[in-house]
Protein backbone atom coordinates (compact mmCIF):
# COMPACT_ATOMS: atom_id res chain seq x y z
CA UNK A 1 0.00 0.00 0.00
CA UNK A 2 2.83 2.67 0.83
CA UNK A 3 4.35 1.60 -2.63
CA UNK A 4 1.67 2.61 -4.50
CA UNK A 5 0.48 5.84 -2.40
CA UNK A 6 4.31 6.74 -3.09
CA UNK A 7 3.93 5.89 -6.89
CA UNK A 8 0.83 7.69 -6.62
CA UNK A 9 2.08 10.89 -5.06
CA UNK A 10 5.36 11.13 -7.56
CA UNK A 11 3.47 10.55 -10.37
CA UNK A 12 0.66 13.15 -9.84
CA UNK A 13 3.30 16.12 -9.27
CA UNK A 14 4.57 15.21 -13.13
CA UNK A 15 1.35 14.25 -14.85
CA UNK A 16 -1.02 17.06 -13.44
CA UNK A 17 0.63 19.48 -11.48
CA UNK A 18 3.86 20.71 -13.36
CA UNK A 19 2.53 19.30 -16.86
CA UNK A 20 2.10 22.16 -18.66
CA UNK A 21 1.45 20.59 -21.63
CA UNK A 22 -1.49 19.16 -19.87
CA UNK A 23 -2.51 22.46 -18.77
CA UNK A 24 -1.89 24.05 -22.57
CA UNK A 25 -3.23 21.11 -25.04
CA UNK A 26 -5.84 19.34 -22.96
CA UNK A 27 -7.15 22.58 -20.99
CA UNK A 28 -6.54 25.64 -22.44
CA UNK A 29 -6.73 24.74 -26.29
CA UNK A 30 -10.23 22.75 -26.01
CA UNK A 31 -11.36 25.15 -23.67
CA UNK A 32 -10.50 27.71 -26.34
CA UNK A 33 -12.15 26.16 -29.17
CA UNK A 34 -15.16 25.49 -27.57
CA UNK A 35 -15.64 29.38 -26.47
CA UNK A 36 -14.45 30.25 -30.09
CA UNK A 37 -17.08 28.00 -32.00
CA UNK A 38 -19.73 27.92 -29.46
CA UNK A 39 -19.95 32.22 -29.81
CA UNK A 40 -19.69 31.88 -33.77
CA UNK A 41 -22.73 29.77 -34.06
CA UNK A 42 -24.28 31.07 -31.19
CA UNK A 43 -28.68 30.63 -31.35
CA UNK A 44 -27.85 28.44 -35.07
CA UNK A 45 -28.08 24.86 -33.95
CA UNK A 46 -30.17 23.91 -30.88
CA UNK A 47 -28.32 22.10 -28.57
CA UNK A 48 -24.76 22.76 -29.93
CA UNK A 49 -23.42 24.58 -26.83
CA UNK A 50 -23.73 21.19 -24.72
CA UNK A 51 -22.95 18.60 -28.33
CA UNK A 52 -19.89 20.86 -28.51
CA UNK A 53 -18.79 20.55 -24.73
CA UNK A 54 -18.94 16.86 -25.28
CA UNK A 55 -16.66 16.74 -28.14
CA UNK A 56 -14.18 19.06 -26.78
CA UNK A 57 -13.93 17.27 -23.60
CA UNK A 58 -13.65 13.68 -26.08
CA UNK A 59 -10.77 15.73 -27.75
CA UNK A 60 -8.63 16.75 -25.01
CA UNK A 61 -9.16 12.92 -23.20
CA UNK A 62 -7.99 12.18 -26.80
CA UNK A 63 -4.59 14.45 -26.97
CA UNK A 64 -4.25 13.48 -23.13
CA UNK A 65 -4.28 9.92 -24.26
CA UNK A 66 -2.37 9.41 -26.73
CA UNK A 67 -0.15 12.45 -27.15
CA UNK A 68 0.22 13.56 -23.30
CA UNK A 69 0.44 9.57 -21.79
CA UNK A 70 2.15 8.47 -24.28
CA UNK A 71 4.84 11.12 -24.72
CA UNK A 72 4.90 11.21 -20.67
CA UNK A 73 5.39 7.05 -20.61
CA UNK A 74 8.24 7.09 -23.57
CA UNK A 75 10.04 9.46 -21.55
CA UNK A 76 10.23 7.96 -18.42
CA UNK A 77 11.12 4.29 -20.80
CA UNK A 78 14.11 6.44 -22.31
CA UNK A 79 15.22 8.22 -19.12
CA UNK A 80 15.34 4.72 -17.69
CA UNK A 81 12.68 5.34 -14.78
CA UNK A 82 11.33 1.62 -15.99
CA UNK A 83 14.24 -0.04 -15.46
CA UNK A 84 14.85 1.80 -12.14
CA UNK A 85 11.44 0.43 -11.01
CA UNK A 86 11.82 -3.21 -13.01
CA UNK A 87 14.90 -3.90 -11.01
CA UNK A 88 13.14 -3.45 -7.44
CA UNK A 89 9.49 -4.96 -8.49
CA UNK A 90 8.87 -8.19 -9.88
CA UNK A 91 6.23 -5.91 -12.34
CA UNK A 92 5.29 -2.44 -13.02
CA UNK A 93 1.54 -2.79 -11.90
CA UNK A 94 1.70 0.19 -9.17
CA UNK A 95 3.13 2.00 -12.36
CA UNK A 96 0.22 1.49 -14.48
CA UNK A 97 -2.24 1.78 -12.06
CA UNK A 98 -0.45 5.23 -10.97
CA UNK A 99 -0.61 6.80 -14.94
CA UNK A 100 -4.33 5.23 -15.09
CA UNK A 101 -5.13 6.56 -12.10
CA UNK A 102 -3.74 10.53 -13.26
CA UNK A 103 -5.32 10.07 -16.18
CA UNK A 104 -8.59 9.49 -15.00
CA UNK A 105 -8.05 12.32 -12.76
CA UNK A 106 -6.86 14.78 -15.35
CA UNK A 107 -10.32 13.65 -17.35
CA UNK A 108 -12.25 14.74 -14.43
CA UNK A 109 -10.84 17.83 -14.23
CA UNK A 110 -11.08 18.24 -17.86
CA UNK A 111 -15.06 17.88 -17.78
CA UNK A 112 -14.78 20.48 -14.33
CA UNK A 113 -13.40 22.79 -16.57
CA UNK A 114 -15.34 22.46 -19.94
CA UNK A 115 -18.42 21.87 -17.89
CA UNK A 116 -18.06 25.10 -15.87
CA UNK A 117 -17.03 26.99 -18.75
CA UNK A 118 -20.24 25.78 -20.49
CA UNK A 119 -22.45 27.15 -17.61
CA UNK A 120 -21.10 30.25 -16.72
CA UNK A 121 -20.91 31.69 -20.64
CA UNK A 122 -23.35 29.51 -22.55
CA UNK A 123 -25.79 28.64 -19.78
CA UNK A 124 -25.69 25.08 -20.79
CA UNK A 125 -28.55 23.46 -18.47
CA UNK A 126 -27.83 19.58 -18.09
CA UNK A 127 -29.58 17.63 -15.27
CA UNK A 128 -28.04 15.67 -12.41
CA UNK A 129 -28.69 12.60 -14.08
CA UNK A 130 -26.72 13.49 -17.68
CA UNK A 131 -23.83 14.88 -16.09
CA UNK A 132 -23.47 11.44 -14.46
CA UNK A 133 -23.85 9.78 -17.36
CA UNK A 134 -21.63 12.61 -19.02
CA UNK A 135 -18.53 11.32 -16.36
CA UNK A 136 -19.47 7.62 -16.99
CA UNK A 137 -19.15 7.69 -20.34
CA UNK A 138 -15.72 9.93 -20.15
CA UNK A 139 -14.56 6.97 -17.71
CA UNK A 140 -15.21 3.92 -19.23
CA UNK A 141 -14.46 5.66 -22.84
CA UNK A 142 -11.08 6.69 -22.29
CA UNK A 143 -9.91 3.55 -21.64
CA UNK A 144 -8.92 1.85 -25.01
CA UNK A 145 -7.57 5.57 -25.72
CA UNK A 146 -5.57 4.88 -22.71
CA UNK A 147 -4.54 1.73 -23.81
CA UNK A 148 -3.47 2.95 -27.43
CA UNK A 149 -1.37 5.63 -25.67
CA UNK A 150 0.65 3.28 -23.21
CA UNK A 151 1.26 1.10 -26.77
CA UNK A 152 2.42 4.07 -28.56
CA UNK A 153 4.76 4.94 -25.67
CA UNK A 154 6.79 1.46 -26.28
CA UNK A 155 8.20 3.05 -30.16
CA UNK A 156 11.94 3.30 -29.51
CA UNK A 157 12.18 6.88 -30.96
CA UNK A 158 10.51 10.16 -29.77
CA UNK A 159 10.43 11.24 -33.43
CA UNK A 160 8.61 8.36 -33.97
CA UNK A 161 6.00 8.75 -31.45
CA UNK A 162 5.08 11.98 -32.30
CA UNK A 163 4.66 11.26 -35.71
CA UNK A 164 2.67 8.00 -34.92
CA UNK A 165 0.65 10.20 -32.22
CA UNK A 166 0.30 12.47 -34.92
CA UNK A 167 -1.64 10.28 -37.27
CA UNK A 168 -3.86 8.67 -34.54
CA UNK A 169 -4.79 11.70 -32.74
CA UNK A 170 -6.19 13.97 -35.79
CA UNK A 171 -7.57 11.48 -38.04
CA UNK A 172 -9.57 9.94 -35.02
CA UNK A 173 -10.62 13.89 -34.02
CA UNK A 174 -11.58 14.73 -37.63
CA UNK A 175 -13.66 11.39 -38.83
CA UNK A 176 -15.16 11.60 -35.45
CA UNK A 177 -16.51 15.07 -36.15
CA UNK A 178 -14.84 16.16 -33.36
CA UNK A 179 -14.12 19.61 -35.07
CA UNK B 1 30.10 -17.78 3.78
CA UNK B 2 26.72 -17.57 1.32
CA UNK B 3 26.81 -17.30 -2.22
CA UNK B 4 25.36 -14.12 -2.75
CA UNK B 5 25.76 -14.20 -6.53
CA UNK B 6 26.10 -17.95 -8.35
CA UNK B 7 26.33 -18.04 -12.16
CA UNK B 8 26.46 -21.52 -13.73
CA UNK B 9 27.57 -22.02 -17.83
CA UNK B 10 25.85 -18.75 -18.53
CA UNK B 11 25.35 -18.39 -22.14
CA UNK B 12 23.66 -15.30 -24.13
CA UNK B 13 23.11 -13.75 -27.52
CA UNK B 14 21.67 -11.65 -29.50
CA UNK B 15 20.06 -12.76 -32.59
CA UNK B 16 23.10 -15.22 -34.11
CA UNK B 17 25.52 -12.73 -31.84
CA UNK B 18 26.89 -14.62 -29.12
CA UNK B 19 27.67 -12.44 -26.78
CA UNK B 20 28.44 -14.74 -23.32
CA UNK B 21 29.79 -18.23 -24.37
CA UNK B 22 30.24 -19.77 -21.10
CA UNK B 23 30.54 -17.54 -17.95
CA UNK B 24 31.49 -19.33 -14.39
CA UNK B 25 31.65 -17.30 -11.59
CA UNK B 26 30.67 -16.98 -7.81
CA UNK B 27 30.55 -13.57 -5.50
CA UNK B 28 30.76 -14.14 -1.58
CA UNK B 29 28.69 -12.32 0.42
CA UNK B 30 30.72 -8.71 1.81
CA UNK B 31 32.68 -8.80 -1.24
CA UNK B 32 33.67 -6.36 -3.89
CA UNK B 33 34.48 -7.50 -7.20
CA UNK B 34 35.73 -5.59 -9.73
CA UNK B 35 34.13 -7.17 -13.70
CA UNK B 36 36.33 -5.81 -16.34
CA UNK B 37 36.80 -6.41 -19.78
CA UNK B 38 37.03 -4.37 -23.04
CA UNK B 39 34.55 -2.02 -24.85
CA UNK B 40 31.67 -5.34 -25.90
CA UNK B 41 32.93 -7.95 -24.24
CA UNK B 42 29.45 -7.94 -22.61
CA UNK B 43 29.91 -6.52 -19.30
CA UNK B 44 26.50 -4.72 -19.31
CA UNK B 45 24.89 -7.67 -20.77
CA UNK B 46 26.20 -9.59 -17.71
CA UNK B 47 24.56 -7.11 -15.30
CA UNK B 48 21.38 -6.56 -17.11
CA UNK B 49 20.89 -11.06 -16.57
CA UNK B 50 22.12 -10.45 -12.95
CA UNK B 51 19.49 -7.75 -12.96
CA UNK B 52 17.11 -9.73 -14.26
CA UNK B 53 16.42 -6.98 -17.03
CA UNK B 54 17.04 -10.15 -20.03
CA UNK B 55 16.12 -13.05 -19.26
CA UNK B 56 17.61 -16.35 -19.83
CA UNK B 57 17.53 -20.03 -18.85
CA UNK B 58 21.20 -20.58 -17.24
CA UNK B 59 21.16 -20.97 -14.00
CA UNK B 60 21.93 -17.36 -12.14
CA UNK B 61 21.09 -17.09 -9.02
CA UNK B 62 20.88 -13.94 -6.76
CA UNK B 63 20.61 -13.98 -2.99
CA UNK B 64 19.48 -17.11 -3.32
CA UNK B 65 16.87 -16.34 -5.91
CA UNK B 66 15.99 -16.14 -9.62
CA UNK B 67 17.19 -12.40 -11.31
CA UNK B 68 14.89 -10.12 -10.93
CA UNK B 69 12.90 -11.41 -7.74
CA UNK B 70 14.91 -9.76 -4.70
CA UNK B 71 13.93 -6.82 -3.35
CA UNK B 72 17.44 -6.51 -1.86
CA UNK B 73 19.37 -5.48 -5.03
CA UNK B 74 20.11 -1.85 -6.43
CA UNK B 75 22.04 -0.63 -9.29
CA UNK B 76 23.58 2.43 -11.04
CA UNK B 77 23.93 2.35 -14.42
CA UNK B 78 25.47 4.28 -16.82
CA UNK B 79 23.06 6.69 -18.28
CA UNK B 80 21.20 8.92 -15.85
CA UNK B 81 17.41 10.03 -14.62
CA UNK B 82 16.92 12.99 -16.02
CA UNK B 83 13.53 14.03 -15.46
CA UNK B 84 12.16 17.34 -16.08
CA UNK B 85 9.46 17.61 -13.44
CA UNK B 86 10.73 16.23 -10.38
CA UNK B 87 13.46 16.91 -7.80
CA UNK B 88 16.15 15.48 -6.15
CA UNK B 89 14.30 14.59 -2.95
CA UNK B 90 11.61 13.65 -4.47
CA UNK B 91 13.25 10.75 -6.74
CA UNK B 92 15.05 9.58 -3.75
CA UNK B 93 12.02 8.88 -2.22
CA UNK B 94 10.23 7.38 -5.29
CA UNK B 95 13.12 4.75 -5.48
CA UNK B 96 13.15 4.46 -1.39
CA UNK B 97 9.48 3.75 -1.60
CA UNK B 98 10.52 0.16 -3.49
CA UNK B 99 12.51 -0.86 -0.98
CA UNK B 100 11.27 -2.88 2.10
CA UNK B 101 14.01 -1.04 4.55
CA UNK B 102 15.08 2.01 3.03
CA UNK B 103 16.97 4.51 4.23
CA UNK B 104 16.13 7.98 4.74
CA UNK B 105 16.52 10.42 1.41
CA UNK B 106 17.55 13.40 3.38
CA UNK B 107 20.32 11.36 5.58
CA UNK B 108 21.75 10.04 2.36
CA UNK B 109 22.17 13.39 0.89
CA UNK B 110 23.75 14.70 4.02
CA UNK B 111 26.40 11.53 3.83
CA UNK B 112 27.13 12.65 0.18
CA UNK B 113 27.36 15.91 0.98
CA UNK B 114 24.47 16.83 -1.15
CA UNK B 115 21.98 18.26 0.78
CA UNK B 116 21.80 21.35 -0.89
CA UNK B 117 20.68 19.87 -4.06
CA UNK B 118 17.52 18.50 -2.18
CA UNK B 119 15.21 20.36 -4.17
CA UNK B 120 16.67 21.12 -7.54
CA UNK B 121 15.45 19.78 -10.60
CA UNK B 122 17.14 16.39 -11.74
CA UNK B 123 17.18 18.53 -15.69
CA UNK B 124 18.81 21.38 -13.78
CA UNK B 125 22.00 19.51 -12.38
CA UNK B 126 25.64 19.50 -13.67
CA UNK B 127 26.89 15.39 -15.25
CA UNK B 128 28.70 15.41 -11.93
CA UNK B 129 26.03 16.49 -9.69
CA UNK B 130 23.35 14.16 -11.48
CA UNK B 131 25.99 11.23 -11.48
CA UNK B 132 26.40 11.80 -7.18
CA UNK B 133 22.60 11.93 -7.32
CA UNK B 134 22.38 8.85 -9.48
CA UNK B 135 24.58 6.48 -6.78
CA UNK B 136 22.10 8.59 -3.77
CA UNK B 137 19.44 6.74 -5.56
CA UNK B 138 21.86 3.50 -4.61
CA UNK B 139 22.25 3.97 -1.40
CA UNK B 140 18.97 4.88 -0.10
CA UNK B 141 17.43 1.32 -0.73
CA UNK B 142 19.71 -0.12 1.82
CA UNK B 143 20.04 -3.11 -1.00
CA UNK B 144 22.40 -6.15 -0.02
CA UNK B 145 23.64 -6.34 -3.03
CA UNK B 146 24.27 -3.28 -5.41
CA UNK B 147 26.07 -3.00 -9.15
CA UNK B 148 27.45 0.07 -10.40
CA UNK B 149 28.32 0.39 -14.13
CA UNK B 150 30.69 2.60 -14.73
CA UNK B 151 30.23 4.77 -11.50
CA UNK B 152 32.73 7.52 -11.88
CA UNK B 153 32.15 8.83 -15.36
CA UNK B 154 31.54 12.25 -14.62
CA UNK B 155 32.83 12.68 -11.60
CA UNK B 156 35.34 14.87 -10.80
CA UNK B 157 38.54 13.70 -9.22
CA UNK B 158 37.34 15.11 -5.60
CA UNK B 159 33.98 13.39 -6.46
CA UNK B 160 35.59 10.18 -7.35
CA UNK B 161 37.69 10.22 -3.87
CA UNK B 162 34.36 10.61 -2.52
CA UNK B 163 32.78 7.71 -4.12
CA UNK B 164 35.65 4.98 -3.03
CA UNK B 165 35.32 6.30 0.55
CA UNK B 166 31.42 5.56 0.48
CA UNK B 167 32.41 2.30 -1.61
CA UNK B 168 34.44 1.18 1.18
CA UNK B 169 31.69 2.31 4.48
CA UNK B 170 29.27 0.22 2.10
CA UNK B 171 32.19 -2.71 2.20
CA UNK B 172 32.67 -2.09 5.87
CA UNK B 173 28.51 -2.56 6.22
CA UNK B 174 28.84 -6.08 5.03
CA UNK B 175 27.24 -5.24 1.71
CA UNK B 176 28.48 -7.14 -1.48
CA UNK B 177 29.18 -5.11 -4.46
CA UNK B 178 30.08 -5.66 -8.35
CA UNK B 179 31.62 -2.22 -9.83
CA UNK B 180 32.45 -2.07 -13.70
CA UNK B 181 35.02 0.60 -14.65
CA UNK B 182 37.50 1.64 -16.99
CA UNK B 183 39.42 3.17 -14.45
CA UNK B 184 41.30 0.03 -12.92
CA UNK B 185 43.56 1.75 -10.50
CA UNK B 186 40.94 2.33 -8.18
CA UNK B 187 39.23 -0.72 -8.74
CA UNK B 188 42.56 -2.29 -7.69
CA UNK B 189 42.42 -0.51 -5.04
CA UNK B 190 39.34 -1.52 -3.68
CA UNK B 191 37.90 -5.03 -5.01
CA UNK B 192 38.33 -8.23 -3.18
CA UNK B 193 37.95 -10.02 -6.30
CA UNK B 194 38.20 -9.60 -10.08
CA UNK B 195 36.60 -10.81 -12.97
CA UNK B 196 37.69 -10.31 -16.48
CA UNK B 197 35.71 -10.46 -19.15
CA UNK B 198 37.02 -11.46 -22.61
CA UNK B 199 35.41 -12.34 -25.84
CA UNK B 200 32.20 -13.63 -23.71
CA UNK B 201 34.44 -16.19 -21.11
CA UNK B 202 35.52 -15.00 -17.43
CA UNK B 203 39.22 -15.10 -18.48
CA UNK B 204 40.41 -14.98 -14.75
CA UNK B 205 38.54 -15.03 -11.32
CA UNK B 206 41.00 -14.13 -8.55
CA UNK B 207 42.50 -11.52 -6.25
CA UNK B 208 44.57 -8.74 -7.15
CA UNK B 209 47.75 -11.19 -5.62
CA UNK B 210 46.68 -14.22 -8.07
CA UNK B 211 46.56 -12.54 -10.65
CA UNK B 212 49.67 -10.47 -10.74
CA UNK B 213 51.24 -13.89 -9.94
CA UNK B 214 49.72 -15.31 -12.94
CA UNK B 215 50.77 -12.66 -15.39
CA UNK B 216 54.44 -11.71 -13.40
CA UNK B 217 54.74 -8.26 -15.08
CA UNK B 218 56.64 -5.54 -14.27
CA UNK B 219 56.51 -2.13 -16.57
CA UNK B 220 59.78 -0.81 -16.96
CA UNK B 221 59.47 2.48 -18.52
CA UNK B 222 62.08 5.01 -20.13
CA UNK B 223 62.76 7.94 -22.54
CA UNK B 224 65.70 7.25 -25.20
CA UNK B 225 66.80 8.27 -28.73
CA UNK B 226 67.58 4.98 -29.46
CA UNK B 227 65.39 3.12 -31.73
CA UNK B 228 62.73 0.72 -30.49
CA UNK B 229 64.54 -1.99 -32.84
CA UNK B 230 67.88 -2.27 -29.98
CA UNK B 231 64.93 -3.41 -27.32
CA UNK B 232 62.97 -5.76 -29.03
CA UNK B 233 66.05 -8.14 -28.28
CA UNK B 234 65.29 -7.76 -24.56
CA UNK B 235 64.96 -10.91 -22.93
CA UNK B 236 61.23 -11.89 -21.31
CA UNK B 237 59.46 -9.16 -22.96
CA UNK B 238 55.81 -9.79 -22.93
CA UNK B 239 54.75 -6.73 -24.81
CA UNK B 240 56.73 -3.46 -25.69
CA UNK B 241 55.56 0.33 -26.86
CA UNK B 242 57.19 3.16 -28.01
CA UNK B 243 55.26 6.20 -27.46
CA UNK B 244 57.84 9.33 -29.09
CA UNK B 245 60.75 8.87 -26.99
CA UNK B 246 59.32 6.94 -24.14
CA UNK B 247 59.51 3.19 -24.29
CA UNK B 248 57.31 0.92 -21.74
CA UNK B 249 57.93 -2.32 -21.25
CA UNK B 250 56.14 -5.18 -19.75
CA UNK B 251 58.14 -7.93 -19.06
CA UNK B 252 57.45 -11.46 -17.30
CA UNK B 253 60.86 -11.26 -15.06
CA UNK B 254 61.77 -8.24 -14.12
CA UNK B 255 65.32 -8.64 -13.06
CA UNK B 256 66.17 -10.49 -16.29
CA UNK B 257 65.10 -7.56 -18.23
CA UNK B 258 66.94 -5.20 -16.71
CA UNK B 259 69.99 -7.00 -16.76
CA UNK B 260 70.02 -7.12 -20.12
CA UNK B 261 69.65 -2.98 -20.52
CA UNK B 262 72.65 -2.25 -18.34
CA UNK B 263 74.53 -2.20 -21.54
CA UNK B 264 72.01 0.87 -22.50
CA UNK B 265 71.93 2.54 -19.01
CA UNK B 266 73.82 5.39 -20.31
CA UNK B 267 71.05 6.09 -23.02
CA UNK B 268 68.16 6.11 -20.55
CA UNK B 269 66.48 8.67 -18.50
CA UNK B 270 63.45 9.10 -16.43
CA UNK B 271 63.97 5.23 -15.46
CA UNK B 272 60.76 3.72 -13.55
CA UNK B 273 60.02 0.57 -12.59
CA UNK B 274 56.49 -0.49 -11.26
CA UNK B 275 55.16 -4.14 -10.50
CA UNK B 276 52.16 -5.09 -12.78
CA UNK B 277 49.13 -3.24 -12.11
CA UNK B 278 45.64 -3.58 -12.86
CA UNK B 279 46.07 -1.63 -15.98
CA UNK B 280 49.03 -3.52 -17.39
CA UNK B 281 47.69 -6.73 -16.64
CA UNK B 282 44.75 -6.13 -18.90
CA UNK B 283 46.95 -4.96 -21.40
CA UNK B 284 48.82 -7.71 -21.59
CA UNK B 285 45.40 -9.83 -21.39
CA UNK B 286 43.59 -8.24 -24.18
CA UNK B 287 46.73 -7.93 -26.38
CA UNK B 288 47.96 -11.82 -26.00
CA UNK B 289 44.39 -12.53 -27.22
CA UNK B 290 44.76 -10.01 -30.14
CA UNK B 291 48.18 -11.50 -30.95
CA UNK B 292 46.71 -15.21 -30.92
CA UNK B 293 43.83 -14.13 -33.28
Amino acid sequence: MHKMLEQLKFDGKRLIFRNYGFVFFSLLMPTAFYVLFTQINKGQIEMFSAEYMGSMIVYSILITAIMGVGNFMERDRNQGLITLLKITNRNLNHYYISICFWSLMMNIFTIIILGATAILINHVDLSVEQWFILLGLVLVGQLPLLLLGIAISNVKRQETLTILGNLITFPVAILSGLW
Amino acid sequence: MTNTIKVNKLKFSYGKKQVLREVNFEVQSGKVVGLIGENGAGKTTLLKILLGLLKTNSNVSILGHRPGTSQSVSSMFQGDLKLPSVNVLEILSEVAAQYPNPRKPQAVLEELNLADLARQRLNGLSGGQLRRITFAMTLVGNADLIFLDEPTVGMDVNARQDFWDNVSKLKNAGKTILITSHYLEEIQQTADQILILKDGKIEFDGTLNELQRRYLTTKISFETKLSKTIFAELKHVQSLKQMGEKIVINSTNGDATLQTLVPYLKELQHLNITDASLESIFQTITQKGENNA
